[in-house]
């Protein structure tokens, strides 16, 4: 299947084609950056269709067992499709949102999905973290763009753990290596057992903590507030669907495929990841309901969505791994609309201070309208899809007995909704003083478009949670038993 | 084996230290640095072999060490040089702006 190679070479030419038309002619730049957006999105439609039926496995080179292995299950077709539908649409919405460096901007955004859909579809270490980093590099200079000086700030505050985390990362790949002598997923996935038990530990507490930077998990969550208020907002949209939660995935992979199952839930791992994921919802959202920036308050909220994203693939079963997996995608589209709404609000009330938005529910119906579906599918209620998922998670946490993240799920759905329901009451609220009319950037569709579609998926999504759950289903075949893993290699 | 495993791990240890307890960025720069040129040496003794060639085959076969790590390395060394590159612009950049490297000043000058 030689298309698969495509997705990491087509952005990532794209990004290198476009810094010489911008030296040279600019005229077409926008017109060269739509059709490699679509196109990309095309082919992971194609490319996710064939996968479903079956994992779709490419080896650049062709060397057979000694190859370097690209593969597309479907765990990699969840984070693709994500990818297809967001880029774009950060794409459209950066027409009009970005206007310092936009070159700059255009060719970091297509190494980012580069760097995001290499790491999906990677089924090598080194592979792996050469992409991560790409991804982490690519992102960090995102959040610079702006020029300003949060932007600055946020990101030294993002790229010193962003970077100490990638070290940790090569320090398990180099222990793994050490111990296996493969670098490929199923080799290591095959023999990972035969390390001596400590050295296991140590590697998997390396891969927790490298990874859990970029996931945002409690201790570790301090960069992504810092980094959000001063990054373009198209590129938060991104962040919190695909940046932060790539590692993730990559983590669940190597989690599940070294140990199994049994050895997560019984060697402590699911305790420790469940712990982090509670402690990870509460701080997320008390610290989010004491925000006055809407960036900032948005940012707390992703991080306590990740808590719940964890919480799920962290019990180790069937179960928690599709409602973790569900969570995920749906918290990529529920952030998505927030963030791309919240823009629209920001440019209006001119002003990211959730106090300066009264009255401004009159004045943008329809965007309003959008933030406040987004805001209450991430609360959980139905008929959204943050229900689904939550309701999911919630089954698989009391299936497997573990009474106190089912708790603090129900809990954190209540905090959520008392910060949520501050600013639905704020803009909603009558103005006192008269609005001046004149300039309505906010009337933009390239603007506008995107919150509203990225709201109704949340509501279709809600109403036929049947069509994501027709791939996540798939997903615990190839993550639960490792052997199903390893088989789809050859000489496996 | 073990004096590049011991090696390693005090570079690493040193390099923590370097980025807790500094307070100037390009010291934590340098912190970063050292583990990463720990992490390298521990690539490279990973591949090693006690009296083996060099990977480079152009004679028939003999004893080499492995080819492998040392490729990662060089991947590694790499990645350490751009994120390098990327840090210290965004210190100069911080301190054009602030007028200083210390955290705690630009914290300070923040309020």
């Amino acid at each position: 299947m030689n298309a698969i190679i495509y997705l990491v070479v087509l952005p990532l030419g794209t990004a290198f084609l476009l810094g010489i038309l911008y030296f040279f002619k600019k005229t077409y730049s926008r017109s060269l950056i739509l059709v490699s957006v679509l196109l990309h999105s095309g082919l992971i439609f194609w490319i996710s269709r064939q996968a479903l039926f079956e994992p779709l496995l490419y080896s650049p080179g062709d060397w057979d067992r000694l190859g370097i292995f690209l593969l597309v299950d479907s765990f990699s077709v969840l984070m693709l499709s994500l990818t297809g539908l967001l880029v774009p649409l950060a794409v459209i919405y950066s027409w009009r949102w970005v206007d310092h460096n936009e070159a700059k901007y255009y060719i970091l955004l297509f190494i980012l999905t580069a760097g995001i859909s290499g790491m999906v579809i990677t089924a090598d270490l080194f592979n792996l973290f050469v992409f991560f980093e790409i991804t982490s590099i690519a992102s960090y200079a995102l959040v610079a763009i702006p020029k300003k000086d949060a932007s600055i700030e946020g990101t030294l505050k993002y790229i010193i753990p962003g970077t100490i985390g990638g070290l940790f990362v090569l320090a398990g790949i180099i222990l793994t290596y050490q111990g296996t002598g493969h670098l490929g997923l199923a080799g290591i996935a095959r023999e990972f057992h035969l390390i001596p038990e400590l050295i296991q530990k140590t590697i998997i507490t390396f891969f927790v903590f490298g990874f859990g930077l970029k996931i945002a998990l409690v201790p570790l969550h301090t960069w992504l507030p810092d980094s959000y208020t001063g990054a373009p907002l198209p590129y938060n949209v991104l962040s919190s669907g695909l940046v932060i939660n790539a590692p993730l995935l990559a983590l669940l992979r190597i989690l599940y495929l070294f140990l199994n199952p049994e050895l997560i839930q019984s060697g402590g791992i699911t305790g420790l990841l469940i712990m982090l994921g509670a402690l990870t919802i509460i701080v997320g959202h008390i610290t989010a309901y004491q925000q006055d920036n809407i960036m900032r308050l948005l940012a707390y909220s992703s991080v306590a969505q990740m808590g719940y994203i964890i919480i799920g693939p962290a019990l180790a079963t069937e179960a928690g791994l599709i409602g973790g997996s569900l969570h995920m995608l749906n918290h990529a589209l529920m952030k998505g609309a927030l963030f791309f709404s919240a823009g629209l609000i920001i440019i209006k009330a001119r002003s990211r201070n959730i106090n300066d938005f009264q009255g401004l529910g009159s004045s943008l119906p329809l965007v309003s309208a959008a933030f406040v579906i987004s805001g209450l599918a991430i609360v959980g209620l139905p008929p959204f899809n943050g229900f689904v998922s939550k309701l999911l998670l919630l089954q698989a946490t009391l299936e497997s007995e573990q009474f106190l993240p089912a708790l603090i799920i129900l809990l954190g759905s209540f905090l959520s909704l008392i910060y949520y329901l501050k600013i639905f009451t704020i803009l909603y609220s009558k103005k006192g003083s008269s609005e001046i009319k004149k300039y309505d950037p906010a009337g933009l569709w390239s603007l506008k478009a995107p919150a509203l579609l990225l709201s109704s998926l949340c509501l279709i999504l809600g109403l036929v949670p049947s069509l994501p759950l027709k791939i996540i289903n798939k997903i615990p075949h190839h993550l639960m038993e490792s052997i199903n893993f390893i088989e789809l290699f050859p000489g496996g | 084996m073990l004096p590049a495993y011991i090696t390693t791990g005090i570079l690493i240890i040193l390099g923590i230290y370097t980025i807790l307890i500094k307070e100037n960025l390009i010291k934590i720069v340098i912190g970063i640095n050292i583990i990463e040129s720990a992490l390298i040496l521990l690539l490279i003794s990973a591949g090693f072999r006690p009296g083996a060639a060099a990977p480079i085959l152009n004679q028939e076969l003999e004893q080499v060490v492995d080819p492998l790590p040392q490729a990662l390395a060089l991947t590694a060394i790499v990645i350490s040089a751009s994120t390098t590159a990327f840090l210290l612009a965004i210190i100069i950049k911080i301190h054009k702006r602030y007028g200083t490297c210390s955290i705690h000043e630009i914290k300070n000058l923040r309020g």
